[in-house]
Formats: C-alpha cells, sequence, structure tokens
C-alpha cells in the first residue's frame, strides 16, 4: 500500500467515526466516548452521510433510520442547498432518501429533493463502497426503491437504530431551537446568535446556508420583539441578542463551538474527491504533490469562514515533491480539529 | 536558471505532460537554455525560447518543424502549472523567437542540433553553436547589442561561422539600415574583413 493509499485509508476511518460521533449525539445508537463541544447540522450532517456513508453500510442505514423516525425536525430548504453541493451521485442518494421520507410525511417539502435525483441514468451503480472505490459486492434482489434511483443495494431494512433526540444535550442545540420556535429561519437566526456576539443579515444567510432575503426579513421582525438588538451604521444592520441569558437558559457549556458544519464536511469531501481522483495513476511524487498543492487551495476557499480552527498548508520552498507529506498531515490535522474543536 | 535548474525544470515538465496524457512532444530550443545544456555558456536564463515543435512525418519518419507561436494549449496548460509548482515566471516556456521560422532557419539547423531526452514524452532539440552564433548576431545588431552581444563574444566565432552567420541575418533583413548596423557590429567586434563581404 502506497502513502497515497494509506492515507486515504486512516482519512477515510477518521471521517466515519466523525459521522458516527455526530449521528451518536442525535440520538442514534452508538458509542458517545465525551460530551460534545460542538453543536451538530443536521442537513450538513445528512449530506455528508450520503456521501461518506457509502463505505460504511451501518452508518448510512443507522442514518437513514434517524430520518424516517425525526424528518419533521430536519430542514429541507437547508438540505435542497446542501444537495448543491454534493456529487451528481450524493444527490441521487441524498434524492433516494428524500423519497423514503416522503412516504412517512407527506408533506411537499421532502418532493422538491426527491425531483432532484429524477435524471434518467443508465444502468444503476452500487450504493455501497469499499475503501478502493470498487462495489461493495451484493447478492440476491436488489432494494427497489433505492433502484429507482439507479442505486443498488440489499433491501433497507427497518431496524430501530436511533432513541428519542437528547434534546437537552448541547450538541443537540438546533435541533432544540427548532422544537422551541418551529423549523424555519429563526431557529437558524437564533442559533447563530445565541453562538455569536452580532451579526447581519448576509453572514447569518451565508452561514446558515440559506438565501439573504428571508433571513434580512425575519431578523427585521424579530428585533420588532425587543428581544433581537440592531445596531445600524450607515446601510449596515447588525443584530445582537443578550447571548448570556440564552447560554443560561439551554444549560450550555462554556466551551460549545458553532462550526460551519456545511463547509467542514465539504472541505472532507474535496479532500477525499481530489486524492482519489490521484489513486493509482501512477503519478510521480512532484505531479502528486503539485495536483495535491491545487487542491489545498481549493481546501483553503471551502474552509475560509467556516469557523474550524485549522490552517491548511500551502506548498512551500520545498517543491512539489514535498507536499504530499503536508498534505497528508494538514489533512489528518483538520479531520482531528473536527473531531475536537 | 542554470543547467540542474533547467534539467530538473525540463524533467518535471515531461511528468506535467505525461500525467496529462497529453502527445508526444518534441520541440527545437535556442537562447540562453541552449547555449547552458550544451556548455556554451555560463550565464543563468529566465526562459526557455522554443522555436519550433518537431513532427514526425509519415514518409519514412522524417522530421518537420512547425512553428512554435502560438504554443499548443495542452503545453502552455503544463508550462503554466510548472511555473506554479516551482515559482518560476509565467512565460519560462514561450515561442518568443518562433518568428526567425517566417524567413527561414539556417540551412541544417534542425540536423545540427542536440536532442536530449527529459522523459519518454519530451524530447528537446537543443540549437547548435554554429546556429546559436547565427541567432545571437542577428539579435545583436537588431536589438543594439546588450546580452545578445555578449552572448555572441562568448561563443568566439572564426571568421567563416560570422560571415555566415552575417549572411543568414541579411536574408531576415536586407534593409539598407540594417546592413549598415551589421557591417559596424562586425566591425567593432574585430571582423574587419567580413564586415566587407556582406
Amino acid at each position: 500500500m502506497n502513502k497515497l493509499s494509506r492515507f486515504r485509508s486512516s482519512f477515510l476511518s477518521g471521517t466515519l467515526d466523525l459521522l458516527w460521533a455526530h449521528w451518536s449525539d442525535l440520538g442514534v445508537l452508538g458509542q458517545t466516548t465525551r460530551p460534545a463541544r460542538w453543536i451538530v447540522d443536521p442537513e450538513a450532517l445528512l449530506a455528508a452521510t450520503a456521501q461518506f456513508g457509502r463505505y460504511d453500510p451501518r452508518l448510512f442505514d443507522a442514518a437513514v433510520g434517524w430520518c424516517l423516525l425525526n424528518g419533521r425536525w430536519l430542514n429541507s430548504t437547508r438540505v435542497q442547498r446542501l444537495q448543491k453541493d454534493l456529487s451528481p451521485d450524493g444527490q441521487r442518494i441524498l434524492a433516494a432518501i428524500a423519497s423514503l421520507m416522503l412516504e412517512k410525511d407527506k408533506s411537499p417539502k421532502w418532493r422538491r429533493l426527491v425531483s432532484a435525483g429524477d435524471e434518467t441514468r443508465p444502468g444503476a451503480i452500487s450504493l455501497f463502497l469499499l475503501p478502493d472505490g470498487n462495489s461493495l459486492p451484493q447478492v440476491g434482489r436488489p432494494d427497489e426503491k433505492f433502484l429507482r434511483f439507479g442505486l443498488r443495494r440489499p433491501p433497507l431494512e427497518a431496524r430501530q437504530t436511533s432513541v428519542e433526540i437528547p434534546m437537552k444535550g448541547a450538541a443537540a442545540l438546533q435541533l432544540r431551537l427548532r422544537a422551541f420556535v418551529g423549523v424555519a429561519s429563526r431557529a437558524e437566526i437564533l442559533l447563530y446568535l445565541v453562538t455569536h456576539r452580532c451579526a447581519h443579515p448576509r453572514l447569518v444567510a451565508r452561514q446558515t446556508h440559506y438565501t439573504h432575503p428571508p433571513i434580512a426579513r425575519a431578523m427585521a421582525e424579530m428585533a420588532l420583539s425587543g428581544v433581537l438588538r440592531e445596531d445600524r451604521t450607515g446601510r449596515e444592520v447588525e443584530y445582537e441578542l443578550e447571548g448570556a441569558l440564552w447560554r443560561r437558559l439551554f444549560h450550555l457549556p462554556k466551551d460549545i463551538r458553532w462550526i460551519n458544519w456545511g463547509r467542514a464536511f465539504s472541505a472532507l469531501r474535496q479532500i477525499w474527491a481530489c486524492t482519489g481522483a490521484l489513486e493509482g495513476r501512477n503519478a510521480t511524487p512532484s505531479i502528486l504533490g503539485s495536483e495535491l498543492s491545487q487542491c489545498a487551495g481549493q481546501i483553503r476557499a471551502i474552509l475560509r469562514d467556516s469557523e474550524v480552527r485549522a490552517v491548511f498548508a500551502e506548498a512551500g520552498a520545498g517543491g512539489p515533491e514535498s507536499f504530499p507529506e503536508v498534505f497528508f498531515k494538514s489533512a489528518l490535522a483538520l479531520l482531528d480539529r473536527c473531531r475536537h474543536p | 536558471m542554470d543547467e540542474p535548474d533547467i534539467e530538473r525544470v525540463l524533467r518535471y515538465l515531461a511528468e506535467r505532460l505525461a500525467f496529462a496524457g497529453a502527445p508526444p512532444t518534441a520541440l527545437l530550443v535556442c537562447g540562453g537554455a541552449a547555449l547552458i545544456a550544451l556548455h556554451l555558456g555560463s550565464r543563468a536564463t529566465r526562459d526557455v525560447d522554443v522555436i519550433a515543435l518537431i513532427r514526425q512525418t509519415e514518409q519514412m519518419g522524417r522530421a518537420s518543424l512547425q512553428k512554435a507561436k502560438p504554443l499548443p494549449l495542452y503545453l502552455v496548460e503544463a508550462s503554466e502549472q510548472v511555473a506554479r509548482d516551482l515559482g518560476l515566471p509565467a512565460d519560462w516556456l514561450n515561442p518568443g523567437p518562433a518568428d526567425l521560422m517566417d524567413l527561414g532557419l539556417p540551412a541544417g539547423c534542425f540536423e545540427r542540433s542536440t536532442v536530449k531526452e527529459f522523459g519518454s514524452g519530451l524530447h528537446v532539440h537543443f540549437v547548435s553553436r554554429y546556429d546559436q552564433i547565427h541567432f545571437k548576431l542577428y539579435a545583436a545588431v537588431d536589438q543594439g547589442g546588450g546580452r545578445h552581444l555578449l552572448d555572441l563574444r562568448a561563443l568566439n566565432p572564426g571568421a567563416a561561422e560570422i560571415l555566415a552567420a552575417a549572411r543568414w541575418a541579411r536574408t531576415h533583413d536586407p534593409s539598407p539600415g540594417f546592413h549598415e548596423l551589421l557591417a559596424s557590429m562586425l566591425t567593432q567586434l574585430g571582423y574587419h574583413e567580413q564586415a566587407k563581404q556582406i
């Protein structure tokens, strides 16, 4: 096994651990080693699982089980925006999951997601993959519901892999706020302002994966209540909450971190995609370094404003041949930062 | 770039071309890089000047030269990536002298060149000392001296060589003004007899 393959193996294993930890924080039966210091973003987590879950059928099915049980707490607008960031296969997988939720919850909110995976595809692909990207061998009849989306997998078994969402846990704050004010932009605004000193609507929209107009409208209306304070400088309006009060109200630990998980997971997907494209291509160390250096630039752009405290290295004076090691270290350090924010 | 740099840069360019699945590429190169590669000069250079791309024709595998301006896109993309990776100027590989092809290279220029392989997909033909004298004399007169004149002096041309170079340069610029400058340059360089013969 070469260095690239060894790196990919460690990276995949670490990423799957991270996803398991997040799902466990939301009530999926699994092991949580210690109280989370992050706030889970369920939509970003679902999108990440649509791609990385292909390498861990147990995780994938546990996530689907959770969604079938708790789909009403998911924000379909956000899922739809995050879906666009996925590969075509990832979008199709998310559409297949949405179709299962549509069977349980006839509300139109899932219909748009289902239609995003409607394109016809010549021949089905295997949903589950081995770490090297080859299909996971499968016998017997495939699941008809997934096959409709061009995905071949064994029949999905409805197993009870989730318990009630531990709403009082800090990690589930996003879902708790939705339970409090409804599954709408206001819950996202509250979450952002509880975890930040102040913010203007454009920033909140960008960081919560919403469009600007509904966020600006909602923040202006919330300010009329007097609970949200408005600070206007010229045309710029910033809003502020009594953060300490709200953190006490929700019993939030001091060191809880808000992270733009949509971006963080997107960076992890980018690392996986870049390194996957290079595997098996017999690239020389210089070429590998050069390609990874371009990938590192994309990752730095994705991570900007993500609030992940990680610095993704740039190519230094050592020439491209020395960069693969630097890249691998940076990627694993980023993963570590995600696991221990 | 000195000799090891040129070697490293061209080897890396060959790797990039192979990685991109580019067609086999052969270049005819002159200027500072060729002087350094053939140990004809010791000064560093900032670029690699490409005159022509060399194509193998169907008939008996004979080579034909194709003007390097513009460089093919795959070569531009690969060279720009090399520049980014190795901290070189974006135009380190350029077709600057390719216009020389318009009025013809010295007869036998390609046959006299020395070929080096930098990877299975990249061959570079460095023009010979004899042809460099031609190009350097023409460039020195055309541009009023400068580094080309220093290179020319370093090549220390013999009388027959400078005369052949001067006659070739006249085919590229037959104007009386150029003739006057050329004669003056040859005289200043000590080639009094040859100045009278052009």
